[in-house]
């Protein structure tokens, strides 16, 4: 019985030795269960129409992000023969109060570009901001328009790209098209 | 790199001189096997002759003998089914009588050893194993290009510094990848989450096809991998190895060392520790270094074991760390960067050779802490009980935001945090006389926390499965019998942002009956018919996003039904000692309900542009194949060797064939094996090649770009294994890719973006003492 004693003794003190070494050493979901950091989204891109005093902006907007429902899409108004200026905004509004990214653009742009494509031919967009190296960034354009009609504008902003060639290099962040309408 | 130079030259000189002898080759060793504690005999004990690689088993009368033996030092391997491997060395002159007792106790049972019995006892069908110097030869970064050499197994990259073992077609939840008998847990759903086993740890690797193992769970409809830690020591002191090996391409530095022992006979406490570290690179392909493919690991592992007279304890713990650098070239906004990568011949994004790893990158840890012990019933029974737990954590830095930089700090854009609790006991039995098994339950718990990014959800996971197994084995008739039943039951909780949490639950049966003949000697016939099945994945089941890297938008299904496969497999093995050695292995699988990306007619628009969709989908398949190796031994050592494997999958819904399947293959070898040789020179060398097709059965517009065209790689390898008084050195010296051959597979997720891996030479130093 005592020999059986110091067995079973010596049985669990092995056991619970393992036990207790192995588990102190075990890693734990540190619970940093972080859901309101996720991803950053872009979710919506503002186009703010100056002339003379008359304001109007259109935007391309998919406030839950990819998926789930369909993006809004505004038509460009415009009227002919018209100068405006047009500055760019980029927001995530999947957030409350919306995340303004136009300001991180602003801090990084050199890396940053925007690049205008006209199918239509009829509008000339001329970019007038600047980075540090004297490159174009494209927040902040002029928009000319002469004759009316409708066409589609596709608005890309690439990232990290080189911009003495921008359409074969870096990322693309941003690529939409809105269709327009110049009266 | 001087010193394994340093080690190599003395190494070759001794080659010379063993050289020199004249031996005699007509000696034989034989003798019988019995029981320790009755003298009982044992029949159909294996002896095995280590350096030859041969062995016999023994008659119904316990008696062995071995042949045609030449003068020289070997070590016999006498194993049993729950025996340990007793081992003998004999210093062979003259033809000699030899018995071994093998004894039952626990005291000589060690932990590896019970684990490595299911996969021993429990199938029969497609089993193959890389130990020893076998295994140093195939060693490769990662576990699945370790194994990939073997037929039938292939690799599925993401890039060069992620890879996944594939089994018959079959890859991630279908392929369970095991350590030391413990189901590694962590995230297998993912193509680009590479199973978290450090290959240098492995004492041996086993690859069985197919869903055999119903011991492990029914979802391995691909197969099973199985990574074991060397054996601990049977007698008391200490022994041990260190392992360098240097890579050319990537400069990669891997080290090793491992030391294990034993206490004494009175307290037969043993126990080992080990570590690997490894540094890599920017690894290069035959024109351009592949930009940001640095990595670095840092593993280690310990175990401990108690034996008493009739119990025994273990417990084992492992840590595996990895750092993986993202070729930076895959890094892609939209479509429109996909096509315009996939238009330009060389990356558009190059690199320069650095150790440093940035973004985008992975961080990887995987931790198994697990107790077992068994508690003997009798000479043929025993009760086994492990418990174990498992914490994996995945940090995947991307590049940079959307429209921003990347974070000062160490945030990553994604983690997942995976705890699993394992518990799995068993009795094993003989019931009458020939009629052996085992009757087992096995629970798991497991917890997801998506800290970071959105891809899959938060989830509770519960499993509880039972099975019985049975063979019906009576030596020497020539016939052996298996059957498995098991039954599953599991349930998933997944809890969402936004919506209402969403539970369902899954049960099913699944069995396998099978049957072997064994002829004669060395030759073996078996058939296995089993029906499996798993339960859809959570990213098949929840996915709803961009899967960025490959620009598509991927929706998963709540509705899923499991997948259930039936596969029959057919293996053949024949050959003779020293002669000719064909094995085959033919498989067909028919699976109901396969669940698979199947790609969309439509497009998802986002602000980034449009994304082509791919749903998650059921369809019925049909898997069909053969796997074959064989070799020749033409004259006086020199021989070939030849593999081949060939893969159908078709889609029988849509009467196509299903996607990212591997395209056909052979490789042809001429070989060189010294110990073949009368005087056996310890020098094995190798030089061939590897043809692999274009994969040409693919479905229209299921891809981005067409498949890859064929390519042959030319490899070649020399290996070195000397033993003497109590250790043994290996060296090995590997080309891979020595054409440099700039290749795409059509495996490799990064197809679409940069070449594959160019040449590589390596040399490995393995000293056993």
């Amino acid at each position: 019985m005592f020999s059986r004693n110091i067995k079973f003794n010596l049985f669990a003190l092995i056991i619970g030795g393992m036990l207790a070494f192995n588990l102190q050493s075990c890693k734990k979901d540190d619970d940093d269960n972080d859901h309101d950091n996720d991803q950053e989204l872009i979710t919506s891109l503002i186009l703010n129409l100056a002339e003379n005093g008359n304001n109007s902006s259109f935007a391309w907007r998919d406030i839950d992000g990819p998926g789930g429902n369909p993006p809004v899409i505004d038509t460009i108004r415009l009227l002919a023969n018209t100068t405006y200026n047009l500055s760019l905004e980029v927001l995530d509004e999947s957030k409350n109060p919306a995340e303004v990214i136009t300001e991180e653009i602003n801090e990084e742009d050199e890396e940053h570009l925007f690049l205008f494509e006209d199918n239509a031919g009829l509008l000339t967009i001329t970019t007038v901001d600047m980075d540090s190296n004297g490159d174009p960034v494209g927040l902040e354009n002029t928009l000319q328009t002469i004759n009316r009609g409708t066409g589609k504008l596709k608005i890309s902003l690439k990232h990290e790209s080189d911009k003495s060639n921008p359409e074969n290099t870096g990322e693309t962040d941003i690529e939409v098209e809105m269709v327009y309408v110049v009266e | 790199m001087q010193k394994l130079l340093g080690m190599l030259v003395p190494a070759m000189l001794f080659v010379f001189d063993v050289f020199g002898q004249n031996p005699t080759c007509n000696l034989s060793i034989s003798g019988f096997v019995k029981e320790a504690e009755d003298q009982e005999v044992v029949p159909f004990a294996t002896i095995y002759i280590k350096e030859l690689g041969t062995g016999t088993a023994t008659d119904e009368t316990g008696y062995f003998r071995l042949d045609g033996l030449c003068e020289g030092n070997y070590t016999l391997v006498c194993s049993h089914v729950g025996c340990d491997h007793a081992v003998e060395k004999v210093e062979l002159k003259d033809s000699t009588q030899l018995n071994f007792a093998l004894s039952h106790s626990a005291a000589n049972l060690t932990s590896i050893e019970v684990i490595a019995k299911p996969v021993e006892q429990q199938s029969i069908g497609s089993l193959q194993k890389l130990d020893g110097l076998k295994l140093q030869e195939s060693l490769q970064g990662t576990l699945a290009g370790t194994i990939a050499n073997l037929p039938g197994v292939s690799i599925l990259s993401t890039g060069a510094t992620i890879a996944k073992p594939v089994i018959n077609g079959l890859h991630s939840d279908r392929v369970l990848v095991l350590q030391n008998g413990i189901k590694i847990e962590g995230n297998q759903w993912g193509t680009e989450h590479a199973p978290e086993i450090d290959p240098f740890s492995a004492g041996n690797i086993e690859v069985e096809k197919g869903a055999g193992a119903l011991v492990y769970g029914p979802e391995a409809i691909g197969g099973v991998v199985s990574v074991k830690s060397p054996r601990l020591p049977s007698e008391p002191g200490l022994e041990g190895s260190a392992f360098l090996m240097g890579e050319s391409n990537g400069q990669v530095l891997t080290s090793a060392l491992r030391l294990s022992g034993k206490w004494g006979e009175k307290f037969p406490l043993s126990g080992s520790i080990q570590g690997t570290y490894k540094k890599g690179g920017t690894l290069q392909t035959a024109d351009y270094f592949l930009a940001n493919t640095a990595n670095e690991n840092l593993n280690f592992q310990w175990q401990l074991a108690y034996a008493g007279k009739n119990w025994d304890v273990q417990s084992f713990y492992s840590q595996y760390n990895a750092t993986l650098g993202i070729f930076s070239g895959s890094h892609i906004g939209n479509l429109t960067d996909l096509q315009r990568a996939i238009n330009s011949e060389t990356p558009l994004v190059t690199g320069e050779f650095t150790y440093d790893i940035n973004r985008p990158y992975q961080e990887i840890e995987h931790e198994i802490t697990k107790i077992s012990g068994n508690y003997l019933l009798g000479h043929h029974e025993k009760i086994h009980l492990t418990v174990a737990r498992q914490f994996n954590r995945r940090q995947e830095f991307d590049a940079h935001k959307p429209g921003g930089s990347a974070d000062a700090g160490a945030t990553p854009e994604t983690q997942f945090e995976l705890t699993t609790w394992n518990m799995h006991s068993y009795w094993e039995h003989k019931v009458l006389n020939h009629i052996s098994g085992k009757l087992g339950v096995q629970a798991s718990h497991q917890v997801n926390t998506t800290d970071r990014g959105g891809l899959i959800p938060d989830y509770q996971a519960q499993t509880i499965g039972l099975y019985l197994t049975e063979r019906w084995k009576n030596y020497p008739f020539p016939w052996e019998f298996e059957f498995a039943l098991r039954s599953d039951w599991k349930k998933l909780e997944a809890q969402f942002r936004n919506e209402d949490d969403f539970s369902r639950t899954f049960s099913n049966f699944s069995g396998s009956i099978g049957a072997l003949y064994r002829p004669k000697t060395n030759w073996n016939v078996s058939a296995n018919f089993a029906s499996t099945w798993r339960q859809p994945n959570v990213s098949e089941l929840f996915s709803n996003g961009v899967h960025h890297g490959v620009a598509a938008f991927e929706t998963g299904d709540r509705n899923l039904q499991p997948e259930v496969a039936y596969r029959l497999g057919i293996d053949i093995q024949a050959g003779e000692t020293g002669k000719a050695k064909l094995d085959i292995s033919l498989y067909n699988q028919f699976i109901q309900d396969f669940i698979y990306l199947n790609p969309q007619q439509e497009f998802e628009l986002t602000i980034r542009g449009a994304f082509p969709v791919f749903a998650y989908e059921h369809a019925n398949a049909h898997l069909y194949g053969l796997d074959a190796q064989g070799s020749l031994p033409i004259y006086s050592g020199l021989g070939a060797e030849g593999k081949v494997s060939i893969l159908r999958a078709r889609n029988l819904e849509l009467n196509d064939w299903l996607p990212l399947m591997p395209a056909d293959r052979f490789s042809i070898a001429a070989t060189f094996n010294g110990m073949d040789l009368k005087n056996g020179f310890p020098i094995n060398l190798k030089f061939g090649f590897q043809h692999v097709f274009r994969q040409t059965r693919v479905a229209d517009n299921s891809d981005f770009a067409p498949a890859p065209d064929a390519f042959t790689l030319l490899f070649a390898q020399a290996s070195y294994e000397k033993e003497w008084a109590n250790q043994t050195l290996r060296l090995t010296l590997k080309g891979e890719n020595l054409a440099n051959q700039s290749y795409r597979s059509y495996l490799n997720r990064f197809r679409y973006f940069a070449d594959d891996l160019g040449r590589n030479i390596s040399l490995s130093a393995q000293l056993i003492f």
